[in-house]
């Protein structure tokens, strides 16, 4: 269960968040909200990859930004930027390496690389990705050490029809807990235990 | 606004892009030469004196041609992308430009870009023709060509160097290897024309040998690929970094051969000063590096301290081949690469406590060491 205490978060002078105290025992959460809402960012805060201003978010008990979490949690969002002198596979050794999940096959027999359709592409360097591309790659590092919580920013954005059928199915058989901020509400369309929260001005509602 | 003056902003603006870029990717450098860049500017014309001389004696020619063209190749090939405006290819090549005006636009942007690495030996050799005219037309052709032909070969090969920097031929062997491989022989160099013929040879050579494109196969994994993986396709930092070493080995060479015995210390300890600052700046560019991933590296399951210390050890590693060109000039004494090691480590010990006044660290250490060792001599 995904939970923030008291979080606050400030850019500069403009406040994000003001001692939100959320919990989110549901496995299925969409977040929406208008631009510049704080989306991404509360993303990031739960990720543990960004502190914020104050409070504490914790993922089943542990806070997220102890180390030994990282495993447990996988994040796609554009901001995450990924080194792009690499080339797909360069990409994709370097993070199964990190978190001890290299398969036994080649990349190109990869499950995620094969249902995304990023074969053709395992050869080119990430900064020459397409939009659509980079988006896929950037799910497949999130979703490849098998994560607990799975934190997706705009998942579908850029996605062709096959990739979006391809990540539906995931979104059904995925076992852990996946929040995802987007602006197409339906994004769990067969489910249909899923909690909506939406982000504006004065704080983080369910819908 | 014709081409000339589209092609011209274009440049201004990836030149202003890229010099933001190296502030914040080679700070260490460019904080280390707050006036660099005017002095280099006088550097060529100094040199110049060496180049125009037929009687330079030939170490001090071979080492001060050697940095020259080095520096003018990087010169142009630092500003590669500005002046083939890059980012803006596509809609340049879409424009109904004529070939003539483009090739003449191009010529003009480079002599534009070399400025005083061309025109500093163009002045020259206008000056002395004009000062040899009289022997040029009466017929003393040998006397005028012995007198023209060093700053007439610096001339042609500075262009050439400016040209092939915009190319994809690297001088590997005419300003690297040769000139390494040479070095112990400098001194029986004994006219400028062996340089400038060696250099010549060389140029035809790789030329014709072409280097293999760099596999990345074999590479080490984990972290240290990140890094050398960055390294190899960003070259620009690392080109920078290790022309700023060879050019103050270069210059370094020839100044503290040619002093009084007793300068000679406290010479090689300025540069071992600067060497070591230079060297560890680099982890101010695995910091970048870092600081420009921040998100996905705080997304892996290892701690920033192991990400430091793993930064630490490839950045001691990425120095070693400069380490042996410095033995290799051998102008260290033991005490001075003591004192090299001194700046070193009290420089990246500044870049991790106070990554803004970092050089602070080294000058105190240098302080501290020059006092000890004054209060042993006393």
């Amino acid at each position: 269960m995904l939970s923030f205490t008291q979080v606050s978060h400030h850019f500069g002078t403009r406040t994000l968040f003001r001692e939100l105290t959320l919990s989110l025992p549901e496995s299925r959460v969409v977040l929406t909200g208008a631009n510049g809402s704080g989306k991404t960012t509360l993303l990031l805060i739960a990720a543990g990859i960004l502190p914020p201003s104050q409070g504490v978010v914790s993922f089943n008990q542990l806070n997220v930004a102890d180390i030994s979490l990282r495993r447990q949690i996988g994040i796609s969002a554009s901001k995450v930027n990924l080194p792009g002198f690499f080339t797909v596979t360069d990409m994709l050794a370097f993070h199964g390496r990190q978190f001890n999940c290299v398969p036994d096959c080649l990349w190109a027999d990869y499950r995620w690389v094969n249902a995304f359709g990023l074969t053709p592409f395992l050869n080119t360097r990430v900064e020459d990705l397409s939009l659509g591309n980079y988006k896929k790659l950037s799910l497949i590092l999130a979703l490849m050490h098998s994560p607990e919580l799975l934190l997706l920013d705009e998942p579908t954005n850029g996605l062709d029809d096959k990739t979006r059928s391809a990540l539906e199915e995931c979104f059904e058989t995925y076992a852990g807990q996946l929040i995802i901020a987007s602006h197409e509400p339906q994004v769990f369309a067969s489910n249909c235990s899923v909690r909506h929260l939406h982000l504006d001005a004065s704080g983080v509602h369910d819908r | 606004m014709n081409y000339w003056q589209f092609r011209r902003q274009l440049y201004q603006h990836a030149l202003k892009q890229w010099l933001e870029s190296l502030t914040q990717v080679s700070t260490g450098i460019v904080a280390l030469f707050p006036m660099a860049l005017y002095a280099l500017l006088l550097l060529p014309l100094l040199a110049l004196g060496v180049l125009a001389d037929k009687d330079s004696q030939g170490e001090s020619f071979f080492y001060t041609l050697w940095g020259y063209l080095l520096l003018a190749y990087c010169w142009i090939a630092m500003q590669k992308e500005a002046l083939q405006a890059a980012d803006y290819a596509l809609y340049d090549r879409s424009l109904p430009v004529p070939v003539w005006q483009r090739g003449a636009t191009e010529l003009g942007l480079l002599l534009y870009a070399a400025n005083v690495f061309v025109i500093g030996p163009a002045a020259v050799l206008l000056a002395m023709v004009y000062g040899h005219f009289t022997e040029l037309v009466s017929g003393e052709l040998r006397v005028s060509v012995t007198q023209l032909y060093p700053v007439c070969g610096l001339l042609v090969l500075t262009l050439y160097y400016c040209q092939s920097a915009k190319g994809k031929v690297k001088p590997w062997l005419s300003l690297g290897l040769v000139p390494l491989i040479a070095m112990p022989w400098a001194a029986w160099l004994h006219a400028p024309w062996l340089c400038l013929l060696g250099l010549a040879m060389a140029i035809l050579v790789e030329r014709t040998v072409r280097l293999p494109a760099p596999s990345f196969a074999g590479l080490p994994q984990g972290f240290w690929r990140l890094f050398l993986q960055q390294d190899i396709i960003h070259t620009k930092p690392t080109l920078l970094r290790a022309v700023v070493v060879l050019l103050v080995l270069v210059i370094g060479a020839t100044f503290v051969r040619q002093i009084d015995i007793s300068a000679k210390a406290p010479a090689s300890l300025l540069l071992a000063f600067v060497l070591g600052v230079v060297a560890a700046t680099k982890l101010l560019e695995l910091q970048s590096v870092r600081r420009h991933y921040h998100y996905y590296l705080h997304s892996l399951p290892i701690s920033p301290r192991d990400c430091t210390v793993q930064a630490l050890g490839y950045c001691l590693v990425y120095c070693l081949p400069g380490l042996l060109l410095i033995v290799k000039f051998g102008l260290l004494s033991l005490s001075q690469w003591g004192f090299f090691l001194l700046t070193y480590a009290a420089t990246q010990a500044g870049i991790l406590l106070r990554p803004g006044y970092y050089l602070i660290f080294p000058l105190v250490a240098a302080l501290m060491y020059l006092g000890s060792v004054y209060l042993v001599n006393r």
